[in-house]
């Protein structure tokens, strides 16, 4: 008896492959080199990593759309898209990673191995064409960060994120399992594609689909409960009233690239993993769980906006902001439409633009010992330091989505793809919310062009890199905001398996 | 045995397992030692093997059986990541009682 070997579709994860290969190698050159000295080439090594695996990601755009292991992950170009965003976090964390903790003087090596392997994590959460898959990379991604979360000189407050996160992050994880038990109970497969077929989606990239239930002889009431258990899980990860209690908390306490990491990448992942789910898997449920998404999205952007208001602390004050910008994307996903996806992926990667820009400008204005994050350390920096001011301000702006910049498209297209799936209402408390935002981004702007400075600050190391990563994100959210376009049509291209 | 069916059924596992995952998600609730909130998570996550084999074994099937190994290494993984944090914690405040700190203000 002869066993053959299944045929193994490697290029497909190549991407990935070459990320667990930068991740073992940057493991085992911080033992060799194992002084500080030694850090440096691990965070280039990193980012020499992930430009690979980038690379590949973009030679692969015009391969056919296949699933691939088993009919376990889908290389479509909705996965490469997802790639080249969090590669594109990743290069930049690193950079902040570097700049803090050298400030910091603590600098332990581990930082960018568990960093590769979050990313694996968060590639494998938008690959994912089986809901098994869904929960490894979503348990890669938290038990990663679990630890990155916890990563300072400082003992207390990162700590406390750190215990935090895991407890919540785990209990959300077992909500997450139930869901997908469920959802396996009442359809008999775990592949997102025949789940959709059982419920009677049209067709697509569908594999064997052994063992799955006929069409239409689906347990629904069981199914339903595995959907609202799905919600919960993924919600948690991307930071959704009523599951956002950890992230202002967390997002405070870690370091500023753990934080801007968190807010930019895990979001985006845990909104791949929900876009696949709920339009592969889901589609034709859509008149059932759209209506309680477009609640949850409500009571997101409503809650996000209005405790923003009331933070002094810049870090918490743009947590509460990205969950406001986590409710801007469920509104795509109500949508259930093409447009909507696609509206989802433009403000994805304007939202990286952004935020990573307004993380930057707040890891430069650190100091070591002293992360100089109250609202009030802004006051008068147009007069220090005018070209990060004008940034800081553009970023804000960004946010608040005045035009020209690419919040303002953003908000727009997510929007208009709500008005077209006849969410009018929901477009509506949107726009309400959003300009209630615009105050507290304007303070920011207000302290650091009409307060005078407090103290005259000392300079301090010029930190390249990272006002490198400001200027880029700065002219991409004009550019983006003035010609959306060409991302807009990558973006339908990537989502043409939403029907 | 008269009364009883040959084979149990599979909604007694599927209600073994809810009640068990509703043990473990209130002992997350209730309690307010980190340890045994984790051991409660430990404890959901094992009623959905439950659920998963149980459901395994309804459809003739191996996969449920087979997710229910994924789940157990990434348990595993996160046991260890977890005890890891929650000894680093009980070393710098001599104790893991969530109450000790404000440390869940919302």
């Amino acid at each position: 008896m002869t066993f053959a070997l299944p045929a193994l579709d490697w290029w497909a994860i190549a991407p990935m492959l070459v990320l667990v290969l930068t991740g073992c190698a940057t493991l085992v050159a911080e033992l060799v080199r194992g002084d500080d000295a030694g850090r440096a080439p691990l965070a280039w090594l990193t980012v020499a990593g992930a430009s690979v695996s980038g690379g590949i990601a973009l030679g692969q755009w015009d391969d056919p759309a296949r699933l691939a292991f088993s009919d376990m992950v889908s290389s479509d170009r909705f996965t490469l898209f997802f790639t080249v965003l969090f590669l594109v976090v990743t290069c930049v964390t690193v950079l902040f990673a570097f700049e803090q903790l050298r400030r910091e003087d603590f600098h332990p090596g581990e930082f960018y191995p568990l960093l590769a392997f979050s990313t694996i994590g968060m590639v494998l959460m938008a690959a994912a064409a089986d809901l098994v898959i869904t929960f490894i990379g979503v348990e890669l991604l938290s038990i990663c960060l679990y630890i990155l979360v916890g990563f300072s000189r400082r003992r207390r407050e990162p700590e406390e994120s750190a215990i935090k996160y895991l407890l919540l992050g785990s209990f959300a994880s077992a909500f997450l399992l139930y869901g997908i038990a469920l959802v396996y109970g009442s359809t008999g497969t775990t592949s997102l594609a025949c789940v959709g077929r059982a419920l009677g989606a049209p067709g697509g990239l569908v594999g064997a689909c052994e063992g799955a239930v006929a069409t239409g002889s689906v347990a629904t009431g069981m199914l339903l409960a595995g959907i609202g258990l799905l919600v919960v899980g993924l919600g948690f990860k991307a930071a959704l009233v009523p599951f956002h209690s950890w992230a202002p908390d967390v997002y405070e306490g870690a370091p500023t690239a753990i934080t801007a990491f968190m807010s930019v990448g895990v979001k985006a992942a845990a909104f791949a993993a929900l876009l696949r789910v709920f339009l592969v898997a889901f589609p034709t449920l859509a008149p059932d769980w759209s209506v309680l998404l477009a609640v949850v999205a409500t009571v997101t952007m409503v809650t996000g906006n209005t405790v923003a208001l009331f933070q002094r602390n810049i870090k918490r004050m743009l947590g509460y902001s990205s969950i406001a910008h986590a409710g801007y994307l469920l509104v795509a996903i109500v949508a259930a439409s093409h447009a909507g996806a696609a509206s989802l992926l433009f403000y994805a990667v304007g939202y990286a633009a952004m935020n990573l820009g307004a993380f930057a400008i707040v890891v430069v204005l650190g100091r070591a010992g002293e992360e100089r994050v109250a609202i009030s350390d802004y006051a008068g920096l147009s007069q220090r330091q005018p070209l990060l001011a004008a940034l800081m301000a553009t970023f804000m702006f960004a946010l608040a989505g005045v035009p020209p910049t690419v919040g303002f498209v953003g908000k727009f297209y997510v929007f208009s793809a709500a008005v077209d799936a006849g969410y009018v209402w929901l477009a509506l408390a949107g726009l309400a919310s959003s300009v209630a935002s615009a105050y507290y981004y304007l303070r920011v702007v207000y302290q650091m062009y009409m307060v005078d400075p407090k103290e005259v600050v000392a300079s301090h190391s010029p930190h390249r890199w990272v006002s490198l990563v400001a200027t880029v994100a700065g002219f991409a959210v004009i550019a983006l905001g003035v010609f959306p376009g060409g991302i807009i049509g990558v973006a339908t291209a990537s989502t043409s398996f939403v029907r | 045995m008269p009364g009883f069916p040959e084979v149990v059924p599979t909604e007694a596992y599927l209600g073994l397992s809810a009640v068990l995952f509703g043990i473990g998600a209130l002992g997350v609730v209730l309690r307010k030692s980190a340890l045994t909130m984790f051991m409660s998570i430990e404890l959901m996550l094992n009623a959905v093997n439950l659920s998963l084999v149980a459901f395994g074994r309804q459809f003739g099937r191996l996969d449920g059986q087979v997710i229910v190994f994924f789940v157990m290494a990434v348990a595993a993984a996160e046991v260890a990541v977890g005890l890891a944090i929650i000894v680093d914690i009980y070393r710098s405040r001599r104790s893991v009682d969530i109450d000790d700190a404000s440390w869940l203000r919302g």
